[in-house]
């Protein structure tokens, strides 16, 4: 287990490579780790640019029958005020794109988001191998 | 023994290269009691208070190591004595007629009962180490200035090779080079290549797709190459769209593209 702590742009990037050499060392394929290192950069900067920074905490997870990829992204921020508004794909309050968490979605496969308006964010994802 | 003792094999003298090894510790280093009066100090504690050991012993720790940086409350070694525990704190101490950045590390010292009786004090010149990180930071910015070339790579054709992960200012030095040497050299297309970007993620593609839209607005075209299978089949779930930039799958066929262009152009004028 490895806690990422993001506060400053950087850690996006070190939150990234910790997650793509994780998959990389359980032997996920070139398309799998672009995924999830793709997805992790998502989150991470929502996390630092939405949630004012806060922590992922990175794990290797598995089942009877497979190994994957555990992140979980916790902030202390606003909290998301509509969640089905903000996984949306398209939909942002800032200046991005707006595909941030449908994206990130749509790569892993599997996603929980919980927010609280004033008490921050705390999103979970998985990826298996 | 002092012969055994450099070899290092004697059992026996483990008292003595215990003191030797007191005596020779680098880093100051104060015993105080619980008052907060030296006890005990080594001979690097002496060297930098300029103190015997004698003139030492009695006298209060932050009068002879005073820092701007603690109250009395506030110091390690109370803290540490008061909620048994270490205290590890970055404050700058006086030595002589300079303040030296520390690490300063303070420690319950206990009876074998288990019970406080004193503190004990490790201070580390940190100067170097913070020397040394400024440096790299330093570096870090140079590299950052040089690592956002942009290329004439043709008659009429630029070329950036980005490498490395792109941030806001990273981009934006980025597009602010690139325009100004599109209207210096008259440049018609914009060869924009990132096989040496490792995740193409929503920021990245915004930041790309703003770039090819400041470039039409000057006339230019942007031409996107080295998007790997894996990046391209990434995009397309992320959900951006990327068709308002035109791409190839190579630099050399972005130049192909590029040439194209140009000579279309020309042959029309």
């Amino acid at each position: 287990m490895e806690m990422i702590e993001i506060h400053i742009e950087s850690d996006i990037v070190r939150a990234r490579q910790a997650a793509r050499s994780l998959a990389e060392s359980l032997g996920f394929s070139i398309l799998s780790k672009t995924r999830v290192a793709t997805a992790v950069s998502e989150l991470a900067r929502n996390t630092f640019t939405y949630g004012g920074g806060g922590s992922m905490k990175l794990e290797k997870i598995s089942d009877r029958t497979r190994v994957g990829v555990h992140c979980i992204f916790v902030d202390k921020g606003p909290g998301i005020e509509d969640i089905v508004k903000a996984m949306t794909p398209g939909y942002t309050t800032g200046k991005g794109l707006g595909f941030g968490l449908s994206g990130s979605k749509r790569l892993m496969d599997d996603f929980k988001i919980e927010s609280e308006v004033g008490n921050g964010t705390r999103i979970e994802v998985i990826k298996w191998k | 023994m002092i012969e055994k003792c450099s070899t290092l094999e004697a059992t026996e003298s483990s008292e003595l290269l215990k003191s030797l090894a007191m005596n020779q510790i680098p880093m100051p280093f104060v015993v105080v009691d619980k008052a907060s009066k030296i006890t005990y100090m080594n001979p690097a504690a002496c060297k930098w208070a300029r103190k015997d050991l004698k003139e030492a012993i009695g006298v209060m720790c932050f009068s002879l190591f005073p820092s701007p940086d603690c109250t009395l409350e506030g110091r390690p070694v109370s803290e540490a004595m008061k909620y048994d525990r270490t205290v590890i704190k970055q404050i700058r101490v006086q030595r002589g007629n300079e303040m030296v950045q520390t690490d300063f590390t303070a420690a319950p010292l206990k009876d074998d009962k288990g019970k406080v009786i004193g503190g004990l004090e490790f201070v580390v010149d940190i100067t170097d180490r913070l020397d040394a990180e400024s440096r790299a930071q330093q570096l870090r910015m140079e590299i950052l200035e040089l690592s956002t070339p942009v290329l004439s790579l043709w008659d009429s054709i630029l070329c950036i090779p980005l490498i490395g992960t792109l941030d806001s200012k990273r981009t934006q030095d980025v597009m602010e080079k690139a325009l100004v040497r599109l209207a210096e050299e008259k440049a018609r297309v914009i060869v924009i290549d990132i096989t040496g970007v490792p995740v193409i993620d929503t920021m990245v593609a915004n930041h790309l797709i703003r770039m090819s839209s400041a470039v039409k607005l000057m006339g230019g075209d942007c031409i996107l190459t080295g998007i790997s299978p894996a990046t391209a089949k990434t995009i397309v779930h992320l959900g951006i769209n990327l068709s308002s930039i035109s791409t190839c799958a190579s630099l050399s066929q972005g130049l192909e593209k590029g040439m194209k262009i140009v000579n279309k152009e020309r042959g029309t004028q």
